[in-house]
Formats: C-alpha cells, sequence, structure tokens
C-alpha cells in the first residue's frame, strides 16, 4: 500500500498512501496524504470487505457522528475509500495523536502514565457522556471495549475508535458482535442481538477494567478452568455469571493468587459510590436489562466522585472527600485529612458540592445541566495559590464575563476575566446568574 | 527445549520452518557460568490447521534470580504449551479478528500464570518450598525470574507477545522491517520487566499481523542487539536486514549452521552476554514455493551490517 494512491468515493479526492500506521483485527491502517493534509485511512482485510460492510460504511458517512462536544470523541468514518483494481476498501478517519492517547494496556505496561483518579473519573465521565449522546441518536456501538478506547491519561480526555462497528438500535447487521468478554450475557446465550441495552453491560465491564484493571468475571470460575475455551468462557461470561465483589454470592470471589492483589486494592481504593454502583451493574443488571446501570447515571457518578476529590497535603496522594465533612485517612500515606472546603453551586433544582484544592476545576456542566448536545467541559474557574502569601489560594475567573461577587461583611466586587476571589468562607460569586458559596469544612452538614 | 550447543528446527510444509539457536556468553563461559537462555520450536496442525510457534526467554543474572536458568525454559515450554493449546481451542472460529482479540484479551493472562503453576512446582518437587506455603511459594518468583517473547504463525495470522526485554522483528520478502511490539522506554540501564513482577499479565505487549507474503519473523535474546548497538539502533537494523539476505542467498539451513559461530563472535567482540536468536521463515499466504538452498555462507563474514554488500 504505501506509496499507492487510493480515492475517496464521495467526496472524489486522491489520497497518497504515506505509511502503515497499526494493524487491527479487522484490518490495518495507514497515513495518508490528500488536499486536507495528513489524516488516516482503515484498510479492510480481504475477508471483512464485504458488502455488508461497505454498505455499513456508506451509511455512517452520510450520518455522521453525533452532534455536539461528545460527537467530537468519535473517530467517525468520513468517507468510504477504494483503490483502482482492487474489490477491498476501507474509510478515512481522522489521524490520532498517539504521543498524547494512550490505550489502558500500554499503561498497564508503563508506556504510557497511569491516569490519576481525577483523569479517571474525566475517563469514564467521557465515556459515558460518550455514549449516551449516541444511544440518543439511534444508534448502538455493540463492540465497547478497552481495544476501541484511547484517552490522554494526563487530563482524562478521551477518543472512541473504529466506529464501523456503529449501527441503527435494533435494526443494522455487523459483522462484528463484540468479543465475548465484554458481550452481555443474552447475547452470549443466544437469546438477543447487540443493542443500546448490552451496550450498557459492555461499558459497565470497560468502565470496571478501567477502574480495577480486571475483568467483573474472572474470579474462581475462570482460574480453574484450565482449558479457557468457548464452552468455559460462554459460562463464564453467559451462563453463569457471578460478579467477583457479589456481597451476596461469593462463589465466584477472587481466587487467593498474588495475580489478583491489584485487582482487591484497587477496588478497596474505589469510593463507596462507585463500588455499590459496579454490584448494581453486575448484580441486578447482569439478571435484568432493564436494571442496568444507564449513562446518565454513570455521567453523574463520576462528575460527582470528581468533584470529592482532595490531594493529600503531605505526599500529595489522591483522595475522595467525605460527603458528610468527616474527616479521612489518606490511602497512600496514612495522614488524617481534615476535609477541604467546599464550593455549593445551587443550580435550579440542585445542589452540588465541589471539594477545593490547589488545581480544581470548575467547569461548565457545575453550572447548568448538560443537554444531550453539549458536556460541559469547559473550565471557567480554577483553585490557584495567592501569588504573595503562602497557603492561600483563590478562584481564578476562566471565563471572558466579569463575575459578581459578595463578601461575608456584604462588600461586593466584580472579579475580571483572569482575576480570582480569595478563598474566604461565606463569599458568593455569581456566574451566569448561578450562586457559588464558598464553605469552610465545618459548616458543610 | 534446546540443548545449547545444537541449533533445533521446526517446519511445516504449508507455513514455513523455524531455526534456533542459543550460546553461552562469552564472559559466561570464563566464569564457569551456564547460559540462562532458553528457546523452544514447534510445529504441528490440528484440524487441518497448521501452526508454527517459538519461544524465547532470557533468564534474569542477578544473584537474587539464582533459577533463572530453570524459569526461562519454564518460560518457553509455558509459552509453546499456552499457544498450542490457543490454536486448538481457536480451530472452529471462522472470523480472524476473533482469534486475534482474543489472543491479546487471554494470553498474557494464561501464560503468566502457567508460568507461576510451573514454577510452583518445580520449587516444591525440589524442596525449595513446601506446598500450601503460600508467602514462600509467592517469594520463590523472583528466584526463577525471566524474560520471555512468543509468537505464533496460525494459517492467516502471526501472534505476537513480549514481556521484558528482547527483540521481535518481522522483515517482509520487500527488505521492510515491521517492529509490532513497541519499545519500552520507561525502563533505565538493564532494569527489565519480567516474570517475576507483580502484575506480569498486565505487564505483557501484544500484537498481531497479517501473514501476507510471508518474510522473516525474528526473535532474540537481548544479548545480540546489545552486540550492535542496541534495538532501536541502525547497526542492529542493518544485521537483521544482512540476516534475512543471506537466508535468501544461502538458504535456511546454511544460515542456522552458521548462526552458533556468528553469535560466539558477536558475544566475544561485544556484548558477553548469553544470546539466542530464532527465525522462522514464512512463507507467502497462498504460495508454496521451495527455497532455494544454494551456496554454503561459512566462509563469508558474519552479517555485519556495515559491511555488507547489500547496504
Amino acid at each position: 500500500m504505501p506509496g499507492q494512491r487510493v480515492r475517496a468515493e464521495i467526496s472524489g479526492i486522491e489520497l497518497e498512501v504515506i505509511k502503515k500506521l497499526g494493524e487491527g483485527t479487522q484490518g490495518e491502517v495507514y497515513l495518508v496524504e490528500g488536499p486536507d493534509g495528513y489524516q488516516a485511512v482503515k484498510w479492510y482485510k480481504s475477508e471483512q470487505a464485504t458488502a455488508d460492510q461497505r454498505t455499513a460504511i456508506l451509511y455512517l458517512v452520510r450520518t455522521g457522528p453525533p452532534f455536539g462536544a461528545a460527537g467530537k470523541r468519535f473517530i467517525w468514518p468520513r468517507d468510504l475509500v477504494t483503490r483502482t483494481g482492487s474489490g477491498q476498501f476501507g474509510y478515512l478517519m481522522d489521524r490520532i495523536d498517539t504521543s498524547r492517547f494512550a490505550e489502558l494496556g500500554e499503561c498497564w505496561a508503563h508506556l504510557k502514565p497511569v491516569p490519576n483518579f481525577s483523569a479517571l473519573c474525566e475517563i469514564s465521565y467521557q465515556l459515558a457522556n460518550s455514549y449516551r449522546a449516541l444511544h440518543l441518536s439511534g444508534h448502538c456501538y455493540r463492540d465497547i471495549s478497552a481495544g476501541n478506547l484511547m484517552f490522554d491519561p494526563r487530563i482524562g480526555d478521551i477518543l472512541i475508535c473504529d466506529n464501523d462497528n456503529v449501527g441503527v438500535n435494533r435494526q443494522s447487521r455487523s459483522q462484528v458482535w463484540g468479543t465475548m468478554e465484554y458481550m452481555a450475557p443474552e447475547i452470549i446465550r443466544g437469546e438477543k442481538d447487540p443493542s443500546t441495552q448490552t451496550d450498557l453491560h459492555s461499558l459497565a465491564v470497560l468502565l470496571f477494567y478501567l477502574w480495577i484493571w480486571h475483568h467483573p468475571f474472572h474470579g474462581e470460575m475462570e482460574y480453574h478452568f484450565h482449558c479457557w475455551d468457548i464452552p468455559a468462557k460462554k459460562k463464564v461470561y453467559g451462563e453463569s455469571p457471578v460478579f467477583v465483589f457479589d456481597p451476596d454470592n461469593t462463589t465466584n470471589a477472587l481466587p487467593n493468587d498474588p495475580d489478583y492483589a491489584t485487582a482487591r486494592e484497587r477496588w478497596e481504593y474505589c469510593p463507596l459510590a462507585i463500588r455499590e454502583t459496579f454490584i448494581r451493574a453486575f448484580t441486578d443488571g447482569l439478571h435484568d436489562p432493564d436494571r442496568r446501570v444507564t449513562e446518565g447515571e454513570w455521567q453523574t457518578l463520576f462528575s460527582r466522585i470528581k468533584d470529592s476529590i482532595m490531594t493529600c497535603p503531605r505526599c500529595h496522594a489522591e483522595n475522595f472527600s467525605e460527603r458528610n465533612g468527616d474527616a479521612t485517612t489518606c490511602w497512600h500515606c496514612h495522614n488524617l485529612l481534615s476535609p477541604p472546603p467546599v464550593i455549593l453551586i445551587q443550580r435550579p433544582g440542585s445542589e452540588i458540592r465541589l471539594a477545593l484544592s490547589l488545581g480544581t476545576t470548575i467547569r461548565r456542566r457545575h453550572i447548568v445541566s448538560s443537554s444531550s448536545q453539549e458536556d460541559g467541559a469547559e473550565i471557567i474557574g480554577t483553585i490557584v495559590p495567592h501569588p504573595d502569601i503562602a497557603g492561600a489560594a483563590g478562584i481564578r475567573n476562566n471565563t471572558r464575563v466579569i463575575w459578581q461577587c459578595t463578601f461575608p461583611d456584604g462588600d461586593t466586587t466584580d472579579v475580571p476575566p483572569d482575576r480570582a476571589v480569595p478563598l474566604n468562607p461565606g463569599t458568593v460569586i455569581r456566574v451566569d446568574g448561578v450562586p457559588l458559596t464558598i464553605t469552610a469544612p465545618q459548616d458543610q452538614g | 527445549m534446546a540443548n545449547q550447543d545444537e541449533f533445533l528446527c521446526a517446519s511445516n510444509t504449508g507455513l514455513g520452518w523455524a531455526f534456533g539457536t542459543s550460546r553461552t556468553g562469552a564472559s559466561h563461559r570464563k566464569n564457569g557460568h551456564p547460559s540462562e537462555d532458553a528457546f523452544a520450536l514447534w510445529s504441528g496442525s490440528a484440524g487441518a490447521v497448521p501452526c508454527i510457534t517459538v519461544a524465547v526467554a532470557d533468564g534474569h543474572g542477578d544473584p537474587r534470580h539464582d533459577q533463572s536458568r530453570i524459569g526461562a525454559a519454564l518460560a518457553v515450554q509455558s509459552a509453546v504449551e499456552e499457544l498450542v493449546s490457543f490454536h486448538r481451542m481457536h480451530l472452529h472460529d471462522s472470523q480472524k479478528n476473533i482469534i486475534r482479540s482474543e489472543f491479546r484479551a487471554d494470553f498474557p493472562r494464561r501464560v503468566s500464570r502457567r508460568w507461576r503453576e510451573f514454577v510452583t512446582d518445580d520449587a516444591i518437587r525440589r524442596e525449595m518450598v513446601v506446598a500450601g506455603s503460600e508467602e514462600t511459594v509467592s517469594g520463590i518468583f523472583t528466584r526463577y525470574g525471566s524474560t520471555l517473547i512468543a509468537a505464533s504463525v496460525i494459517a492467516d495470522t502471526i501472534l505476537v507477545g513480549q514481556i521484558g526485554d528482547g527483540d521481535l522483528i518481522l522483515v517482509r520478502p520487500d527488505g521492510t522491517i515491521e517492529c509490532p511490539i513497541p519499545g519500552d522506554t520507561s525502563l533505565m540501564g538493564s532494569e527489565t520487566r519480567s516474570l517475576s513482577s507483580r502484575d506480569a499479565h498486565l505487564l505483557w505487549r501484544t500484537a498481531t499481523l497479517d501473514r501476507e507474503d510471508g518474510g522473516v519473523l525474528i526473535a532474540a535474546t537481548d544479548g545480540v542487539s546489545d552486540s550492535f548497538d542496541g534495538s532501536e539502533g541502525p547497526e542492529f537494523r542493518k544485521f537483521i536486514q544482512s540476516l534475512v539476505t543471506r537466508i535468501g542467498q544461502y538458504g535456511v539451513e546454511n544460515v542456522a549452521e552458521a548462526m552458533s559461530g556468528w553469535l560466539d563472535r558477536y558475544s566475544e567482540l561485544a556484548s558477553g552476554d548469553d544470546m539466542t536468536l530464532v527465525f522462522v521463515l514464512i512463507r507467502p499466504r497462498e504460495s508454496i514455493n521451495g527455497t532455494q538452498d544454494t551456496v554454503s555462507p561459512e566462509k563469508s563474514s558474519p552479517p555485519l551490517g556495515g559491511s555488507d554488500p547489500c547496504h
């Protein structure tokens, strides 16, 4: 392929193949150059280049990705690509910056940085938000897995690859119905076809991999299968799946083997709310698809958990502050952590608490409920250190509008863009009409 | 498993030929230490689907890893058994993408676990630990520490995996070099990932390749690339390319026979480390042309890249 020319069928542009970038399970990915600069082409292997796949690509090109910020995270097929004299084809897509984005396996192997809790919350939030947008557009993904996710391990931005598997919910046919470890049990048992509902199971498995670095059903059952063949996998993933941390059924608990130490540790580090949601996803949601954890629930959960992160002043490890304002112990150095100041955001109909420590960001989604098309990721405020007073901090106005600020003594002032408000309890900032009240730890209730 | 004084071969008429040799490093010979490398080759078929599997392991040299020679041997045994088992289990998978994704998902976990089982059995059999004593058994893995590179050519697919250092390279017939396993730049000096590392199953790097027009797949312990300018070095790349050229010129058997002498010379002149090199001459997907065994390369110099006429 390198050196050859291919043609984008709908736009009619010619592209020169520069070099092979990688090889996946369905095809190869090449760097190409055309009028729009460098892009990438996924070129199907001959056995994957079927008429159905071609039809599916043309449909996706014409439909386009979901709208808004979530849609920009999908590396969506932009055009069908063909080569003269070849029955094979591929599709044109944006190039991925692999120096920035990582696969989960690269983080496990220490080839790329391991995301911290804050980045992990952002990855999880964006994943749920992206699939919510896809599902609301009437499509299902059908092959959600770690292999199709790339993320920036430092800040948590994500990209979703291999979108050629996307189809119309409960209608489209596809060559790919997911890898068995991510498949919903009812698909493995042959009872259902992939749908948005089965996507929810795959999403929960992927989130579990991200947080625990382990498969939710790899416990005693998988451990004792010496022959890990198709019948064994069907049993573990489809016929008799049992969550390894199921509090009421310990038949498939983690074996007492050093291989499982990391999964056990990471589970213990997880905030209770995340553990409870995983338990629900892999107990109730396992047997009753209607009770699966929805994308919206995951989205709210990870946004709230991210808001509770505080940094240990001694070892700088990230910890999750308790909502009740109780002191906690640092998971890393066991230092007693006083509850941090929080900012109470009184949105119409709901109140949000955001733990404040240096680097904490206030995003648009804290102020207004995000629509299906927007994720509210815009940073509107950041906790920054005082330039002159050691230990003091403030909230910097990252927007382009002036904030109105009322101090505890009743004085008011304007806070222009790029200026900061001191972090004094009782201070109220109004952003787009929404009051943000800085609250001391003892006043949190 | 191979005796280090001979080269071994395995073949499958549909897929190609695999050759391997392992040499005790010059510094080890000088000090009377045995080689801590190991390799294994396997060929066969199941359900009329052919398969060639190779594995190369490098036991750690530090005194903390005093059983690493056995650890390396058990590593290549684990890899071959796991890959052969994987091959048999996926005979009826019509979709190649399923084979590839399941290899990536399952092989690291299964092979790491199999190695630990073998090590535990060996340690108990040799009364180094008491059966059932968990703490002692978990501590024994460090003593057997080893790297491992494994590859399997199954029908139209090449599956490769690696934990720790060493090199795995595919040279296509047009001379294009593919390094499917990304290098690990996070380690300093002689540090390496190991089967005995905590979370070994997460430290694997795997890849899948299309057999296409075939080529020469080379797996080697780090003693080989360290004799040049390291895994990424241009001299090592030239060596690899010239090795492939010589296979084309002189035939696989002649190159395999000469390989031991070449490796001994590199070890004496450069790294001094043990050296193990396995290569698989993979036939094109649809062609069954034979090789042209012609001139013996024994009178020629080792394929050191800089002086090779093909460069």
